[in-house]
């Protein structure tokens, strides 16, 4: 399939969870495309909502207490799914096999009492239908597609005789044994060293390359944005607040949210200077809210930032920002 | 000549493993002068938190010296240890760990005062310019930690490591677990504080953009040995030792526009039960010759201005 065409696309997706502490809106109609074999990133604080993007997407959250709104369009060669809409039956076979994804932590990804190859030839068997010594040939195969040599005795290791690094990549090798044509990440290199990050990003890259997969990538680090990522999405409280191309989003920001995550990171260059600073924390999810969510911490809040409306603007074809002020 | 807060020398820490022995820390050196923010950077696993927990005696070395103030500490009765940490301290990277969550934050600091046997208005000066330092207010003396966020939180597990006007501060990963914008925050108030009251800092971490935002000096740590140390300038601009290189070349890129770095460090860390023999880079390295690099460690020589490195090519 030629890339750019659409992949999936979110339309005005709202969920609500319900917890002890009352309803928490925690997406607030987001909308996005990923295109084929396009690398997306989601950016955002702790507790801004991108996460739950990407559990909605793959609908994670625990039924009974979660609300969905809007679509979740899946484009399949013959014709669009909507995954809000499916059953829990069309569902489980969807994730995995179309829709993979990949968590923060590589240890939750396997279950410490069965060999890190076992887990893998189970996803084999189950969505691939394949043959018990057919799913061993292709799981030495995969970990050693993701670098883990020699797959032959590594299989029968559990997951504890792995690194860090190396588990994430044998959780990497597990989620796209089943070819899936979209990969969501969240947060897959938050938890390990700049060498083992750079590792496991240009292992990514290499598959998007190799198999024209596209990844959804959620991160809160603007490096890994920069190293990998086409497009970015900037989250905050639940919303969207500006998105475009990657180069775009770097030289020029022009959300007051996006200058100041920017800004606050330190580089070459600022040592020793003060580093800019957000005031405040991001607000709670679970009241309602008018305006821009942001309004409270931004420098440059208007009486209309509070309450009103607040407009979407376009600054190119394909970069567009939240805010009421034009930059 | 500055005065010298912190003298560290051959420190060794080895964990005994069935008939074999772990070797965390193995014969680190160095100095931290009064007012210096000292960095130590390296991968998880190499040794830098041992190293730190070494230091502040919550582990017991196996060898070697740690002159705090004049004194050696290293195996000090704890009993003795009291007075020390009058002048020690250390924040660590999990705040919602570091309290009691049964107690109220605004007890916490106080108790920490009293155990030092701190007269009750001293205790309310103290506190108040520490809240004007991290820059919260009163009014969450009464909360618990459970009711603050984990930057809120961090800021006041400062404030009490600095209860009791401490020479060196410790902090052992202290925003590794932050969000950016709380991180800057951190980092400020660090600084800030580190020039207020004088004194040293020890930074651990991982994240090589912070050490290079607030560090004076740097040590670079590879399995339990220090292979590279010198001023910040000297090991940013010019670093001498492959690892340095490596983990430098290993940052991602700032902007998208920047030219991607080729160096990909190969492979993990060596298990440090099976050290490689010779240099201990030596299998991750690419400039490695097994006639030399085999079969000699290298020692930390000076290159001058306190630049040293641990390599065979130099």
């Amino acid at each position: 399939m030629n890339r750019g065409s659409s992949l999936m696309s979110v339309e005005a997706l709202y969920t609500d969870v319900i917890s002890a502490r009352g309803l928490y809106h925690t997406v607030q109609g987001v909308s996005f495309e990923i295109g084929q074999g396009e690398i997306l990133g989601i950016v955002g604080e702790s507790g801004c909502g991108k996460s739950m993007t990407a559990k909605s997407i793959l609908r994670l959250n625990q039924e009974d207490k979660t609300f969905y709104q809007g679509k979740v369009l899946y484009h399949t060669e013959d014709g669009v799914l909507d995954l809000l809409k499916l059953s829990k039956k069309e569902m489980s076979q969807l994730r995995g096999q179309k829709i993979a994804m990949v968590s923060q932590n590589p240890m939750e990804a396997f279950d410490p009492l069965y060999t890190v190859g076992d887990q893998i030839e189970e996803m084999l068997c189950y969505h691939k239908k394949m043959g018990k010594k057919e799913a061993l040939e292709e799981t030495e195969k995969l970990l050693e597609q993701v670098g883990i040599f020699p797959g032959k005795t590594r299989r029968k290791q559990y997951p504890h005789e792995f690194s860090g690094g190396m588990l994430q990549r044998a959780a990497i090798g597990m989620m796209i044994s089943c070819g899936p044509r979209l990969l969501i990440a969240d947060e897959p290199t938050t938890a390990l060293d700049v060498t083992m990050q750079s590792q496991i990003l240009s292992l990514l890259k290499k598959l998007r390359d190799d198999t024209g997969m596209s990844i959804l990538l959620i991160t809160h680090n603007f490096g890994v944005v920069a190293e990998v990522c086409d497009r970015v999405c900037v989250m905050y409280a639940g919303k969207i607040v500006e998105s475009g191309n990657v180069e775009e989003i770097f030289a020029c920001p022009k959300h007051p949210y996006t200058k100041a995550l920017i800004q606050s990171i330190p580089r070459a260059g600022s040592e020793g200077r003060r580093l800019q600073t957000i005031p405040g924390t991001p607000p709670a999810l679970n009241k309602p809210m008018g305006g821009c969510g942001f309004a409270m911490r931004c420098s440059c809040a208007q009486e209309q930032c509070k309450n009103g409306s607040i407009p979407v603007k376009t600054d190119s074809e394909s970069h567009w920002y939240r805010c009421v002020k034009e930059w | 000549m500055e005065e010298t807060v912190l003298q560290v020398r051959q420190l060794k820490k080895y964990y005994p493993w069935k008939k074999n022995k772990v070797k965390a820390v193995d014969g680190v050196e160095f100095d931290i002068k009064k007012g210096e923010m000292v960095s130590i950077v390296g991968e998880s696993g190499c040794g830098k938190s041992t190293l730190a927990r070494c230091i502040i005696r919550l582990e017991e070395a196996t060898g070697g010296q740690v002159i705090f103030d004049g004194e050696d500490i290293t195996f000090l009765e704890h009993r003795k240890m009291r007075p020390v940490y009058e002048k020690m301290q250390m924040v660590f990277q999990n705040p919602y760990a570091a309290f009691n969550p049964r107690q109220s934050i605004g007890a916490a600091l106080k108790e920490v005062g009293h155990f030092y046997k701190m007269k009750s208005d001293e205790i309310d000066k103290r506190i108040e310019t520490l809240l004007s330092y991290v820059n919260i207010s009163g009014e969450l003396l009464t909360r618990y930690s459970r009711e603050l966020s984990g930057g809120q939180l961090q800021r006041l597990a400062i404030a009490r490591a600095l209860m009791v006007h401490p020479q060196l501060l410790i902090a052992d990963e202290a925003v590794s677990a932050l969000d950016v914008s709380v991180q800057a925050q951190i980092l400020n108030i660090l600084m800030d504080i580190k020039e207020k009251e004088n004194m040293s800092v020890l930074f651990i971490s991982h994240d090589l953009a912070v050490v290079e935002h607030i560090s004076d000096q740097v040590l670079v740590m590879y399995l339990g040995k220090i292979v590279e140390s010198g001023s910040k300038k000297r090991i940013f601009e010019d670093p001498i030792h492959p690892y340095t290189r490596a983990l430098l070349a290993s940052r991602p890129r700032e902007v998208p526009w920047e030219n991607s770095k080729a160096i990909l460090l190969k492979g993990d860390l060596p298990s440090a039960l099976d050290l490689p023999k010779g240099c201990r880079f030596g299998p991750r390295c690419p400039n490695y010759r097994a006639q030399i690099c085999g079969k000699t460690s290298p020692q930390l020589t000076d290159l001058g201005n306190g630049h040293k490195v641990a390599c065979h090519f130099i």
